[in-house]
């Protein structure tokens, strides 16, 4: 070997163990790892001072105020407990600052997509142990629904912060002019009733739209969760069901339907042209573009303020017509709080944390400031508007006990993720045998799933 | 006892000089290394470790935020990007479609551009600027601003509208969004379109006239005279055309995020329809958004390795076709 070689060898070899030694992003310790003595903060005590770090990923000037009104009510009634509450921070952010080795205390995420994957690699602390030091019964404050997208493998890894329920708003008026006495319960009654809705311009245009179900449109991407059909991601043995549950050709073939009814350079346009303008004053619904739509419960908010005098109702979207009687489900998901699980100050941030998803007056001045659903029995049993008929309609899709969240992976947000391109190839025309397709994709889904337990 | 070493005797010039050198060549080696030292530390973090540390992950099962053990998987990740993933192909493919349609596209427009710039007698320095005004805008700001003239419904939908055609759906349509792109790369042309009208402006006069007087047509002379003159540059701007279309990102990225503002970023990139799903877009969600860190790591190692290739490829090829005046070939 010659001199220069050695040098060469010497130093990647260096370069190698540096790299092996900052690999772990703060140490090590293991998944999970379970606080070994877990004691709660009682609210009669002192304590030391103590500063604890909140990240959020809310951007919005009203929900940032309600956070920091919070925040600062707490800092009163708590004069120990100093916040410093940083907005705008998402997943990738919470991932690179723990990979770092410097994460927040707190982390409030936008969505659920990440509890397994944070959980299994031991990113986030798991509650269970506070919760119950600080006698928190999860099954008694929390709906089931919510529960489900917060629990991982029997780790309470995070608690709901507000929840988001999904269905369709209907216009009233429309409805009434073609003469359709309510919403449809199943897809064969949606069928119909879109075909009746739809005003075509002699063009071969389309004026108004029944409901545009297209999969990356909008909010469209929850429709096709599983819980309309009653399938899930997952058997028994964690393997994905899309080549076995024909619940998943149901709903794609329904999909299919419209968009066939309506053509697809159609279905486009409208994509194209009101996709940027879901949220706002422009949204098709509210212009009478078109007759329904399916979104979340934050879009009652967002009428009242673009068009008060819009007679609409809300319903949940319909079921497969064999399975009538489950009318009423709908998926549920919502923000999610994740204390880091190499905080200094476990029992600080869980303190926090307990302030924010279980008192009443947070949760519910946040929830009027946001337009999402509270989150614990509590604060829906008392909140101001849970007797809007609009509102009623989504609290009953996030009560009924068939609404749910997709099952949480290792993988995060991969497999569903990887599901929304599928569907986005289905619609492109791109893939002709479905069958056998979703078998093919079922394979994918394990794959990304094995890789991610490591195996 | 002589007396030579007591009398001084006065140097030549060109002693002094050499003295000098060898005063010089004798600087003690830590404060060379002393003076470097800023650009020796940076280099060796931002630049050695980052690259080596990389080339390590790729290795490994590393998830960025996990505090699982990192374990050694050999070559996995690498068998797993050929044989587990039809999102990697997908990438692949869209990545070649841009290299082969795009770069040669950038370069004929920038080749013609800079032609035309060459005939304006009057006001020439003014069209010259107006044409290299937008390769000074920001990538992004140039991307959100396609996006809003190209909305389906924006004003240049509207314009064709008025003429009678029914525009498409451009970042919207998955059919449309790449050739989308290649108009928002040809609008940005001009750093290439001043080199090329540079080298233009630098061939012999001599030459033309001289095939005035053979009776050579324009087309002759533009050729077997500017093609040929021009040609370092050519080379240049398709190597390097290449090169950056292979890691082509932040244009694809924000036009994709915007073209869909409702999916979170994890689903909007390479939206719609995975049109837009670029190499370096696909490494961006592995790494950030699955946080796969030991995948993307491979990932950015093959891309290394494919562009080191192609470049070397395209520099042996470049001899056949490239002309350096006042070379030896």
């Amino acid at each position: 070997m010659t001199r220069r070689t050695l040098l060469v060898t010497a130093a990647i070899g260096a370069a190698a163990l540096l790299a092996a030694a900052c690999t772990t992003g703060g140490g090590g310790g293991g998944a999970n790892p379970t606080p070994t003595v877990a004691t709660a903060i009682s609210t009669n005590a002192n304590h030391a001072p103590t500063t604890i770090t909140v990240w959020t990923f809310n951007t919005l000037a009203k929900e940032v105020k309600a956070f920091r009104d919070d925040l600062d009510r707490l800092h009163v009634k708590y004069p120990w407990l100093t916040v410093k509450f940083v907005p705008g921070k998402d997943d990738a952010a919470y991932a690179k600052a723990v990979a770092a080795g410097s994460p927040p205390d707190v982390f409030i995420s936008t969505a659920p997509d990440y509890v397994g994957q944070f959980c299994h690699n031991g990113t986030v602390l798991d509650m269970n142990a506070y919760l119950k030091a600080a006698g928190i019964d999860v099954a008694k404050t929390f709906p089931q629904a919510s529960l489900v997208y917060t629990q991982y493998q029997g780790h309470q890894c995070a608690l709901p912060l507000l929840t988001d329920a999904y269905g369709i708003y209907y216009n009233k008026a429309m409805f009434a002019r073609v003469g359709i006495a309510g919403p449809p319960k199943t897809f064969s009654e949606l069928i119909s009733d879109v075909k009746k809705l739809t005003v075509k311009n002699p063009d071969g245009s389309i004026k108004t739209f029944g409901l545009v179900t297209r999969s990356d449109y909008s909010s469209n991407n929850n429709i096709y969760s599983g819980v309309q059909t009653d399938s899930k991601f997952y058997d028994g043995q964690g393997k994905a069901t899309f080549g076995t549950d024909p619940g998943w050709q149901k709903i794609l073939e329904l999909d299919k339907a419209l968009q066939d009814f309506y053509g697809a350079g159609n279905v486009q346009k409208y994509v194209g042209r009101y996709q940027p303008h879901t949220d706002d004053a422009s949204n098709p619904f509210v212009t009478g573009a078109a007759a329904m739509e399916y979104d979340g419960e934050w879009h009652v908010g967002e009428i009242k303020d673009e068009a008060p005098s819009l007679d609409y109702g809300v319903a949940a979207f319909p079921v497969p017509d064999d399975q009538v009687s489950r009318y009423g489900v709908g998926n549920t998901q919502g923000t999610v709080l994740y204390i880091s699980s190499h905080t200094k100050h476990p029992q600080e941030a869980f303190f926090a944390a307990q302030q924010l998803t279980t008192d009443t007056t947070f949760l519910n001045t946040l929830a009027d400031a946001v337009s999402n659903i509270p989150s614990t029995f509590d604060s829906l049993a008392r909140w101001g508007q849970a007797n809007d008929p609009h509102w009623t309609q989504f609290i009953a899709i996030f009560k009924n006990p068939g609404s749910y969240y997709k099952e949480l992976t290792a993988a995060g947000g991969e497999d569903a993720t990887t599901w929304d391109q599928f569907k986005q190839n289905y619609e492109a025309g791109k893939i002709t045998d479905l069958p056998s397709a979703l078998d093919k994709f079922a394979k994918q889904i394990d794959s990304i799933n094995k890789q991610a337990n490591g195996r | 006892m002589t007396s030579v070493a007591t009398r001084p005797v006065a140097p030549a010039r060109g002693g002094v000089v050499a003295a000098h050198r060898r005063r010089a060549s004798r600087t003690p080696w830590w404060v060379v290394v002393a003076f470097l030292s800023p650009f020796l530390v940076g280099l060796a973090l931002f630049v050695v470790y980052p690259v080596f540390a990389t080339l390590y992950y790729s290795f490994t099962n590393y998830q960025a935020g996990s505090y699982l053990p990192t374990q050694w998987v050999g070559f996995r990740n690498y068998r797993d990007l050929f044989t587990q993933s039809t999102v990697f192909w997908e990438a692949v493919r869209n990545t070649l479609w841009m290299v082969i349609i795009m770069v040669p596209l950038q370069t004929l427009w920038a080749i013609f551009t800079a032609v035309i710039l060459t005939r304006i007698k009057r006001g020439a320095v003014v069209y010259r600027t107006i044409f290299f005004l937008p390769a000074m805008v920001p990538i992004v700001a140039t991307a959100l601003a396609f996006i809003v003239m190209l909305n389906p419904v924006g004003p240049l939908n509207s314009l064709l509208g008025h003429v009678g055609i029914t525009g498409p759906g451009w970042f919207s349509d998955a059919a449309w969004a790449k050739p989308s792109l290649v108009l928002m790369a040809l609008w940005t042309v001009g750093n290439v379109m001043i080199l090329f009208l540079a080298a233009m402006l630098d061939v012999p006069t001599t030459l033309y006239e001289a095939a005035d007087i053979d009776g050579a047509s324009a087309w002759q002379k533009f050729w077997h005279i500017t093609l040929p003159g021009i040609s370092p540059v050519i080379f240049f701007s398709l190597l390097t055309g290449m090169i950056y279309t292979f890691q082509y990102f932040t244009e694809a990225f924000v036009a994709s995020g915007s073209a869909n503002p409702v999916l979170s970023s994890n689903q909007s990139i390479g939206y719609p329809q995975d049109s837009l799903l670029f190499y370096t877009t696909e490494i961006y969600r592995q790494g950030f958004q699955y946080f796969k860190t030991g995948y993307a790591s491979a990932m950015a190692w093959l891309l290394f390795v494919v562009i080191f290739i192609c470049t070397v490829i395209f520099i042996r090829g470049s001899k056949r076709w490239v002309y350096y005046a006042g070379a030896t070939r």
